[in-house]
Parts: structure tokens; C-alpha cells; sequence
């Protein structure tokens, strides 16, 4: 049956992703840890892996978005902040531009039928101040690397072996 | 806001009565007058969401609540004027059932038509994709054939990428070609 409306997931605390004019939440439980961008390793860096972050003792991969979500190449001079995600432990980074963490709870929507397409990280959309948050969460961004970069895909799983 | 009556049918004959909807692309499709819970005189701040389909230009907020647009003629493959403009000019805010909206992007402010059963009509036939749309189709005096669109479709899941009607409308671009 189609989800014209966006049916109301539970609320949750959200930290929001500044990068190319959007504000991508990811729910603040999935976030471990931040490094600067200066602290990156861009050595063995490829076509979908913008560089390696150190986590405790662990190399992961960093990636980053342009304003369409698709994977950037090199890292703009104004994204600075690595975010490394994970479930239990980080697995990978992301960068962005700023990050903030939201003081309330956010009531995330799951994305309209009509919106969805399969590999698109945001599943769900909120209002907050006036502002619409895309909201995605970290195994929906591993689905969505996957997708869109086999050779990234293949570094993610060999990075998360190697943990 | 200025509506028009469009009387089709004969005085004595009983009505329904309908919207006139013009989607980009020059043709007009029809709802329920009911289904029609608001028209934006101009457009709202529409809120992109990237990786969508392409005939979805975001979200609307309506009163608190994000709404999906939907701009049919970009979905038909219609062709577009040469000085069409991204912008959405119009937009109507349908009702889904359940308390369910969805936003249509439209050309021009709708038009109210009286609909009987007599001006019932095929579909056009130049786009198969109404048979996954439309409900049924009624002859208008100065339109044609008008479909009426069955908006659960239009808003579910079947236009995304890969969806049945999607299929449908890949077939109807590939036959214009």
C-alpha cells in the first residue's frame, strides 16, 4: 500500500550534517567520534574513498557527498569536520562542513512513496525550526556507498574485516 | 481567486462536480472537487529532496506536516514550452484518504467542471501510462478527453523508479521517439 503521507517514526536525538547547503541528520547514538579533516590520511585515497581516518587504532574509510548526495572525489576546502559512524563502533567517516547536535528530540517522517528510490540514503525527512532535515542513519549510508561505488563498497567491507 | 464553472453536460442531467487541473506540458487531467483541499495562488517554498525521482521537486510544508509534490508532465516525459521554467507557478494540495495530502504541480489556477456519467469517454490512447493513472476519462466541451486521476497511484509507489507505471511511461517515451 503506498505511503503518500510520511507516517511518523519514533522520536529520537539527531545530530545534523552541514555540508553543500543540506542538513543531513544521522541519529546521534550512531555518531562515535569527530576528526579534523587534518588528521585525514588521503594517501591511498580512490574513486569513492576520499581518504582513511584513524579510529582507535583503526583505519576507516572517509567519504563525502556533494549537494546531490553523490560521492565527491576530492575534498573541498570548506569541509573540515570528519564524522565516524557506526552501530556499535565507528566504521566509517563522513565529511561535512559542520555538524551540530539537536538539544530536542526529532520526530522523523519515513520518506512518501514517491519519493523513494532504492539507493538513496535519506529514509526519512523532519521539520526542525522551520527547516527540513534529511534524515538517514548509518546502515542506510553504508546501502547506499554500495550502490553507487562497487570499489568503495569493497573498501568499506575490507576495512570492516580488517576491525 | 478566480474560478470558473465549466457546464458540460445538460441542466437536467446530475452532476459531479470536478477539478480541471492543467499539468505542465499542455494537458489537463481532473480530481474530485473534494479531493482538492487548497491551491497555492503561488508557490510555496518547495524543500528539494536529492535522490529522488526526477517528476518529484520536493516537499511542501503544510501546516506542519511535509507533503510530496508531484509534477505530472515532467513524469509523462511530456514535452515542455520552450520558456518553461523549473518554477513551479500553481500547486494543489490533494487529499490521499486516510489524512494523507499530496501537492500536484500545475501551469494555471484549476478550473471547476460539472462531470455526468453521459460524458464518459476512453482514455486517450496517445499514453498508456493513463490506464495506470487515471480512473476513468469524461469528454469536455473545450478539453477533450480529460482523465481523472487516481491520486493513491500518483503518490504511491508505482511512478518511483522501477515502479509498474513507471514501466509503463518508459514505453509511451520510447513510442514518441
Amino acid at each position: 500500500m503506498s505511503r503518500q503521507v510520511l507516517s511518523q517514526n519514533a522520536e529520537q536525538l539527531m545530530a545534523v550534517l552541514n555540508f553543500a547547503g543540506l542538513r543531513l541528520a544521522v541519529p546521534l547514538a550512531e555518531v562515535h567520534s569527530l576528526s579534523s579533516v587534518l588528521d585525514l590520511d588521503d594517501s591511498q585515497a580512490n574513486a569513492s574513498i576520499l581518504a582513511q581516518v584513524e579510529v582507535n587504532g583503526r583505519e576507516l574509510p572517509a567519504f563525502g557527498f556533494d549537494a546531490e548526495l553523490g560521492p565527491l572525489h576530492s575534498v573541498p576546502d570548506d569541509y573540515r569536520v570528519c564524522v565516524n559512524l557506526g552501530a556499535a563502533t565507528a566504521e566509517l567517516g563522513i565529511l561535512c562542513q559542520s555538524i551540530e547536535t539537536l538539544e530536542q528530540t526529532v520526530s522523523e517522517e519515513a520518506l512518501p512513496a514517491c519519493l523513494s528510490t532504492v539507493s538513496s540514503m535519506v529514509k526519512g525527512l523532519a521539520l526542525h525550526n522551520e527547516e527540513v532535515l534529511l534524515c538517514t542513519h548509518f546502515s542506510a549510508l553504508v546501502a547506499h556507498i554500495a550502490a553507487a561505488e562497487q570499489v568503495g563498497a569493497g573498501a568499506l567491507l575490507s576495512a570492516g574485516e580488517a576491525s | 481567486m478566480s474560478l470558473q464553472n465549466q457546464q458540460v453536460v445538460a441542466p437536467t442531467e446530475q452532476t459531479s462536480s470536478a477539478w480541471l487541473l492543467d499539468i505542465s506540458g499542455g494537458l489537463t487531467v481532473a480530481v474530485a472537487a473534494q479531493d482538492v483541499i487548497y491551491v497555492y495562488p503561488e508557490a510555496p517554498q518547495v524543500f528539494p529532496v536529492p535522490q529522488s525521482p526526477d517528476h518529484v521537486p520536493g516537499v511542501v510544508n503544510w501546516q506542519q506536516r511535509l507533503v510530496p509534490i508531484i509534477d505530472l508532465g515532467i513524469y509523462l516525459g511530456l514535452p515542455q514550452a520552450e520558456n518553461y521554467s523549473s518554477a513551479i507557478k500553481v500547486m494543489a494540495l490533494v487529499t490521499l484518504g486516510d489524512a494523507k495530502l499530496g501537492a500536484l504541480a500545475l501551469e494555471k489556477i484549476p478550473e471547476r467542471a460539472e462531470v455526468a456519467d453521459s460524458s464518459q469517454c476512453e482514455l486517450p490512447a496517445n499514453l498508456q501510462a493513463w490506464h495506470l493513472l487515471a480512473l476513468s476519462c469524461f469528454m469536455h466541451g473545450s478539453r477533450g478527453a480529460v482523465p481523472i486521476l487516481d491520486l493513491n497511484t500518483v503518490f504511491g509507489s508505482q511512478l518511483s523508479p522501477g515502479g509498474s507505471a513507471q514501466r509503463v511511461v518508459c514505453r509511451d517515451r520510447g513510442s514518441a521517439a
